[in-house]
């Protein structure tokens, strides 16, 4: 057997492992390392989860100073900007930045002069006053955006308002409150996995653990467990049926692992029990993956992808109704529109470390295409976050528009901008939030929401409800779909750290800080 | 009295900003991530109003979003560096990935990370952008981009194996 050169597997071949097939991928040498060192165990483990926070959504939230006192006690952050030729801000120079620094120098002083201008001679700010006298020569005011001109007034922008619900940046009265029904924690059980995945029809929730191989809850809105299913990952089906896959090699799966270590997609019901396996070869080439990864139409359709080498280089996917497959596909499925009938579907570009991925969108049915844009780039789903981790992607409900990982994209035109995180309301405006203020998108354009304050995540429902939530304490605002906004109190939370709301709108399962710091993950009714 | 030529820089402006406005929600998430917390929409405008000055220095319009984004960059350090935080029991804004079902403190391991590291890893996994996109504002390569990625990644496995279950490759 050959020897390990350094005595423990390479960082970067356990980082390989973590990404691919898990520690069966590793070489035998390092497969019997591994098997007897806790320290790359360890390391492997850091990793998992590495790739599992990365392929979180990211946020603007407030860090305990303890958590980053080593960050703050280091040298500030724009001081140690020393990248790039011609920096103006570096200061750990060499000297061969003596040329660039000099050309820097009377940068800055421009640059300076410019940031100091404008305020040491104020600008008039038509958001502030709306007069006509008010907007800037040659600047009317339709050809500035909303988005910049209400954005930019202070009373907006800079938390000059404390709304009378301790809000940053609240217009008008204080809403009213609206009580939440029971509140019933569904973390206390041992199980406070995350993110949960609610049913098409929001009557059931998924909520998966946090570990590999951890059991994946199902519960009713009452907060009771239906049954439960260990998987590497779960989709829903249809509203009373769940995809599953486990990898390879695995004893932990509600079906029997695959032949020759390939990965085992199941069905199961809402008890947890296995009603059907999806037999057969599913990759292109007739090798069966060690891994795979579904993605559910909630209509009784699931896309199995599968892929082999790094950076999903040679993914592809086939599409299950439960009895029969379809023909392999090339990419990586993204999501389904909410009928069923579209699949959005990206392709891995070379060259970017499969990091992103152009966009097609295909026909569910006879995976023809309906849509291409390949001068789109996308981020492509991480399939190494972990049982739980579903894409943050979705259609609008005209099936127009897609949203995916915060970029928003015209399916007509192939256009996108960032947007943010957020959801979709019914009508197919996007709300989303980048920690600022709330926007809403029409088409490609947007405008800022003043019914809510700044600063919070927002989660919407199918039916028209908005949630926005803060991670800071403050109390969470809840738009009906009759337009009225309420104060949503929530009692047992410190701060909300992620909310869902069932597409229904009937519930919402909400992840936070107790008063006590501790995690707590609960269900709520709403109606 | 009409003024001609006030009415064509009327209309160049009216061009400017209805090409140059689609960008400020992109600016400001920009300016945020990096840590311009409040003052983020406010720094996107302004650098927004400074290029529509200056849009003459530049010469191909098809780059006009990295040259946006490499101004709104630079003006977001400068506001850091002037507004340099003290050491403070206050808790601290920062843009991180956040997984209720993952201690904070483990997303805090983000804001830990050296600066250029970090500073991908916020453009690519956090705002999304291709890396040759986050080349451009970090004024490196795109292989430059992809080796920090690659690194950040390293370094946050080695410092959150400490919180990671022992066991996990079983």
């Amino acid at each position: 057997m050959k020897r390990l050169l350094s005595g423990h597997v390479p960082s970067d071949r356990l980082g390989d492992a973590a990404l691919q097939g898990g520690p069966e991928s590793l070489r035998t040498a390092e497969r019997t390392h591994f098997e007897g060192c806790e320290q790359c165990r360890r390391l492997y483990a850091g990793y998992r989860l590495t790739d599992r926070l990365l392929a979180a959504p990211w946020r603007q939230t407030t860090l305990p100073p303890a958590a980053v006192a080593g960050a703050s006690s280091r040298r500030g952050f724009a001081g140690r900007l020393g990248f790039g030729r011609g920096s103006v801000l570096g200061s750990g120079l060499g000297s061969r930045a003596l040329v660039p620094v000099g050309l820097a120098l009377a940068l800055a002083v421009l640059v300076g002069f410019g940031v100091l201008l404008p305020r040491l001679m104020p600008v008039p700010n038509p958001a502030a006053d709306h007069s006509p006298s008010a907007v800037p020569t040659g600047t009317p005011s339709a050809a500035i955006p909303s988005g910049i001109s209400s954005i930019a007034s202070p009373g907006v922008s800079r938390s000059a308002g404390t709304g009378a619900a301790g809000t940053q940046g609240t217009a008008g009265p204080t809403p009213p409150p609206a009580t939440a029904g029971p509140i019933v924690p569904i973390g206390s059980t041992g199980l406070p996995g995350w993110p949960v995945q609610w049913a098409p029809d929001g009557k059931h929730l998924m909520v998966a653990s946090a570990g590999r191989g951890g059991r994946t809850q199902i519960l009713d809105t009452s907060g009771h467990q239906t049954g439960s299913f260990s998987a590497d990952g779960a989709t829903w089906f249809d509203s009373q049926t769940i995809a599953t896959t486990t990898a390879g090699g695995s004893t932990h799966g509600p079906g029997h692992p695959g032949p020759s270590g390939g990965a085992t997609v199941t069905l199961v019901n809402l008890s947890g029990h296995v009603t059907a396996t999806l037999s057969g070869e599913y990759r292109r080439g007739g090798q069966m993956p060690s891994s795979a990864q579904v993605i559910g139409s909630g209509t009784g359709l699931v896309a199995v992808s599968s892929r082999s080498g790094w950076g999903l280089s040679q993914a592809s996917f086939v599409i299950w109704n439960g009895t029969s497959i379809g023909p392999a596909h090339d990419g990586v499925p993204l999501t389904f529109s909410r009928d069923g009938g579209k699949l959005a579907v990206l392709h891995p570009i070379s060259g970017t470390g499969g990091s992103t991925g152009w966009l097609e969108v295909i026909s569910a049915n006879g995976l023809g295409t309906l849509v291409s844009h390949p001068h789109t780039a996308l981020r492509l789903p991480s399939l190494g976050a972990g049982p739980g981790y579903a894409p943050d992607a979705s259609f609008s409900p005209d099936g127009n528009s897609l949203f995916d990982s915060g970029t928003l994209v015209d399916l007509g035109r192939g256009s996108a901008v960032r947007v943010g995180e957020g959801g979709w309301l019914p009508d197919g405006t996007l709300l989303t939030s980048s920690g600022g203020s709330i926007l809403r998108w029409q088409g490609l354009r947007s405008s800022p929401d003043t019914r809510f304050p700044s600063g919070g995540a927002i989660t919407t429902s199918r039916h028209g409800e908005v949630l926005e939530y803060f991670g800071d304490g403050r109390t969470p605002l809840l738009l009906t779909p009759a337009g009225n906004v309420r104060q949503f109190v929530l009692s047992g939370f410190a701060s909300i750290q992620g909310a869902q709301l069932a597409p229904d709108g009937a519930s919402i399962a909400i992840a936070g800080r107790g008063s006590n710091g501790s995690v707590v993950t609960s269900l709520a009714r709403l109606r | 009295m009409y003024v001609k030529g006030a009415a064509v820089l009327i209309g160049a402006r009216d061009r400017f900003d209805d090409d140059y406005s689609k960008h400020f929600a992109d600016l400001a998430a920009l300016c945020r991530a990096l840590g311009a917390g409040p003052g983020a929409e406010d720094i996107a405008q302004e650098s927004i109003l400074h290029a529509r000055d200056r849009r003459d220095q530049l010469r191909d319009e098809s780059k006009a979003g990295a040259w946006l984004r490499r101004i709104a960059a630079r003006r977001t350090f400068e506001y850091l560096r002037h507004r340099r935080r003290e050491e403070s029991a206050e808790p601290v804004a920062a843009f991180v990935p956040v997984d209720p079902g993952i201690a904070i403190d483990v997303s805090a391991a983000i804001t830990l990370l050296p600066e250029r590291e970090r500073m991908a890893i916020v453009l690519v996994y956090g705002l999304g952008y291709e890396q040759a996109e986050a080349a451009a504002v970090m004024e490196v390569t795109r292989g430059t981009v992809a080796t920090l990625l690659h690194r950040a990644r390293r370094h946050l496995a080695e410092r959150l194996a400490a919180y990671a279950p022992g066991r996990e490759g079983e």
